[in-house]
């Protein structure tokens, strides 16, 4: 893999990571053009054993590490430390989600490798705040959604009423996004000043900035209903209420627009659902629905006023019923031709027979085994292309050649470190 | 004067609701001088549930430290007015529904010949080609279409989709926003080009389903073509909704295993692990010693495996049912296994780490608020909050006098004519 194109050509970044955020944020940096090594220890970094994460070994570590190399150096080693500094001088970025404490033990926190490279940008995902005695603990996607506020906001739950674990790993992933983010104003920095960087990125403020309103303060609009509903939500704790009690309690602070209009439902054939959050939007449904008496977007409309509660109740029945009438298919033609936002509800895998969705993907060969498709890349750029630079790399594929070419070391040198087990 | 990494740098956002504020508020963070154009009425997110009007909690919190300005793009003055500060500003970001931009003369062509070193990002619905390439696009029908709201699964009394409403659509998207802003920022600090970059909410739904969609052949035999042959089968007998949910979730049960949420004695507990470490971890504190799934072979699409799995569900339900969430918490931790109790959106602002997380801004309109930090902290140059968030308009005489070089006279004219405001 040797990147010709894209916004980051020639930027050089380590990758020390676990799954999930610090992977996805490389395989979006190799997609921008960087050349993304991962450092892995003997046997492979934990993802690629995995096969409980969605869909065995194979895929999940093809998914993450296409277009990175792979050099495995065993960090418990004090010659694979040695020989990971020698790289430091010629890198640009080190990546990393590891816990601070092991990041410290396997010489690779930010002190020794500063000490490398002044012009260094060391990028740190952790998952508590890093001053916290909390720091070390192990914060992962679920941690992260439950402590931060998503995972009971969307307010998903198990069959016996546990919390449910959203469907997608909301939290890791947008962090991976925005530690891109945060490594590329960090180079555009470095072009600009010559100065390095130390940049951080925690899980739990991730999940919090994915609250947004929810957990925004302000004395006004809070007096109004968001401290009711905490209110509420003691009241239901020091009563013995459950988990279920907790969630439901926000149903009553949901406006009639929204339960109507910015809702799933079921269709003669399938899910469908509006979404509108605008007054135009909803009157597009309104039109073509044949909805005259809806009084749910007239100014004066108090949403707490229990007529209008009971109006917007009967409503989504009305609604519920008449969208049983017709299949998707028919739905969609009366939607589109009024502008109202609606939209299918498909399953993941139906997406292979989409032909939207198939625009966003691309077919890519692997060498072990053959030919797969893969989501494109996050970004399309008009001048430097973005592109998935290839398959995900053999374990260790690139160890000798790194060490050599961005390390300085002789093939002796590689020889002795390999007889020794400190690379692979 | 800011001190993030893009101090410096100007961006000129046309906006509305989600995505694009909130890419904004990532470049407005990391130092760049972020002015938001507004239509005559304001962003319509300004209104969303708003208790104080055209300055809803919403609106807030994705537009703090941003200047307002409102310019009619219906009118030739203020497209004209656009056209004129365009050069001052190094970055251009819409979400404005295909089409639009053209008609109102924002589009990529129009202003990057007026300023070629111009960086211009477009956040469009379902990107720019294909059959839906012209619909508009909100974070509920991307999640809809592309998938997350089934990957959810949640239901409604009625059997009906329930949107996620963590909004994986809008927010990732405004992120890869910025993440492709900076990346082209960069490519010009080095040659001087400027480009088009385009992000669409359905690519970011697929690109964090990407697990999921991936199809490959070796593996897909006997995991997720299987899936998707037990999906065919019900839609065949003409199975609901519900029906291809469930069989969906049966189909993952064992992922599901330690990276779930359980009843403790007292409330709701989470268990996060995301590898074979972490679940052995795990498995430990819940002294588990005969669970297969992480053995190699064990073959989850198989009937007497995933009875093995449910029988193990309903174990790991009865034994975290016997303590309190924080005997389990101390244990976990104890063991190094990733587990959390649940907190709400609501409240995690006042927990003890979470108001860690916030900061204050004094509000002209509402006083002393609380946002969520930066998401990214640098040291060196450091990322901040660089104001509260703006009423509508309020920027609008600084930024035609400071960007546009206007004089009172000229701003007065333009503000009798409507063309601003």
């Amino acid at each position: 893999v040797s990147p010709t194109s894209g916004p980051l050509v020639g930027v050089r970044v380590l990758e020390l990571s676990t799954p999930l955020a610090a992977a996805y944020c490389g395989m979006h940096l190799a997609d921008l053009g960087a050349d993304v090594i991962r450092i892995e220890p003997p046997g492979g970094s934990a993802h690629r054993q995995d096969r409980a994460l969605a869909g065995g070994a194979i895929k999940l570590a093809q998914w993450l590490d296409r277009g990175k190399r792979s050099s495995v150096i065993d960090l418990d080693q004090a010659a694979g430390r040695d020989a990971l500094h020698r790289l430091v001088p010629n890198i640009d970025v080190v990546l990393t989600n590891l816990p601070p404490a092991g990041a410290e033990r396997w010489g690779v926190d930010e002190a020794p490798l500063r000490a490398l490279n002044q012009r260094l940008i060391y990028m740190a995902i952790g998952g508590f705040d890093a001053n916290t005695p909390l720091a070390d603990r192990p914060v992962t996607d679920g941690v992260a959604q439950a402590y931060g506020g998503p995972m009971a906001g969307n307010g998903k739950l198990e069959p016996d009423g546990a919390p449910g674990v959203p469907g997608v790993r909301a939290v890791e992933l947008l962090s991976g996004i925005l530690a891109a983010t945060g490594i590329g104003a960090a180079l555009v920095n470095r072009e600009r000043s010559g100065c390095g960087e130390r940049v951080d990125i925690s899980l739990l403020r991730i999940a919090m900035s994915l609250n947004y309103s929810a957990t925004v303060r302000d004395p006004i609009s809070d007096g109004y209903n968001r401290d009711q509903l905490v209110a509420t939500r003691a009241q239901i704790r020091e009563a013995g209420g459950s988990y279920t009690n907790l969630v439901e309690a926000a149903g009553a602070f949901i406006a009639g627009t929204f339960k109507v209009y910015w809702s799933g439902y079921r269709t003669k054939d399938g899910g469908l659902v509006f979404g509108a959050l605008t007054p135009n939007n909803r009157n597009a449904f309104r039109k073509a629905l044949g909805i005259t008496d809806d009084p749910l977007d007239q100014p004066d409309y108090d949403p707490t006023a229990p007529a209008l509660e009971e109006f917007a109740t009967a409503l989504k029945a009305r609604v519920r019923a008449q969208l049983l009438e017709k299949t998707r298919a028919e739905w969609m033609i009366i939607f589109e031709a009024v502008g109202a936002p609606a939209a299918l509800v498909n399953l993941p895998e139906d997406l292979d027979d989409d032909e939207q969705a198939q625009l966003s993907m691309r077919e890519l060969v692997h060498p072990l085994n053959g030919p797969q498709w893969q989501v494109a890349p996050l970004v399309d750029m008009s001048v430097t292309p973005t592109a998935i630079r290839g398959p995900a790399p053999a374990l260790g594929e690139a160890t000798d050649e790194m060490l050599e070419a961005l390390g300085g070391l002789s093939a002796e040198q590689i020889a002795t470190l390999r007889s020794n087990s400190a690379i692979e | 004067v800011t001190s993030g990494p893009l101090a410096g740098l100007r961006v000129l956002e046309f906006s509305l609701i989600l995505s694009a504020p909130y890419g904004g508020i990532q470049l407005s963070d990391l130092g760049a001088e972020v002015v938001k154009v507004e239509q005559p009425g304001g962003d319509p997110f300004r209104n969303l549930g708003a208790v104080v009007p055209d300055y809803s909690k919403a609106f807030q919190s994705v537009n703090r430290g941003k200047r307002s300005i409102v310019i009619d793009l219906q009118s030739p003055e203020g497209r004209a007015v656009v056209h004129q500060m365009v050069p001052s500003f190094d970055v251009v970001m819409i979400n404005y529904r295909p089409g639009v931009p053209a008609r109102l003369s924002i589009d990529y062509e129009t202003l990057s010949a007026l300023h070629p070193r111009l960086v211009y990002v477009d956040i469009s619905g379902f990107g720019t080609s294909g059959p839906m390439a012209a619909q508009a696009a909100s974070d509920m029908v991307a999640q809809a279409y592309g998938g997350s709201t089934a990957a959810d699964g949640r239901l409604d009394d009625d059997g009906a989709p329930v949107w996620m409403s963590i909004a994986i659509a809008d927010i990732p998207t405004g992120a890869a926003a910025a993440m492709g802003t900076v990346a082209a920022l960069y490519h010009r600090e080095r040659t001087g080009e400027g480009q088009l970059v385009s992000v669409s909410l359905l690519r970011t739904v697929m690109s964090q389903l990407g697990l999921s969609l991936m199809r490959e052949p070796v593996s897909d035999a006997i995991g997720r073509d299987v899936l998707k042959a037990e999906l065919a089968a019900i839609r065949e007998r003409g199975g609901s909704y519900g029906e291809l949910i469930a069989a969906r979730t049966t189909f993952f049960a064992a992922e599901r295993l330690y990276e779930a949420g359980y009843l403790a004695r007292d409330g709701g507990i989470v268990l996060g692990a995301l590898t074979r470490e972490q679940r052995d971890a795990c498995r430990r504190v819940l002294e588990i010693d005969d669970d297969p799934t992480d053995d190699s072979g064990f073959d989850d699409a198989a009937a007497e495996p995933k009875r093995q799995v449910a029988a193990l569900k309903q174990r790991l339900r009865e034994r975290i049912a016997e303590h309190s969430v924080d005997e389990w918490l101390g244990r976990f931790a104890e063991e190094g296994a990733p587990a959390s109790a649940v907190n709400f959106p609501e409240e995690i602002s006042d927990d003890s780490l979470g108001t860690l997380e916030m900061v204050e801004l004094i509000s002209t309109v509402v006083g002393p608020t609380r946002h969520v930090m930066p998401t990214v902290h640098n040291r060196e140059a450091p990322t901040a909050i660089q104001s509260p968030p703006p009423e509508l308009g309020s920027a609008t005489d600084d930024v035609l006098r400071e960007i546009g070089g206007l004089d009172p006279d000229a701003i007065a004219a333009l503000r009798a004519s409507g063309a601003v405001a």
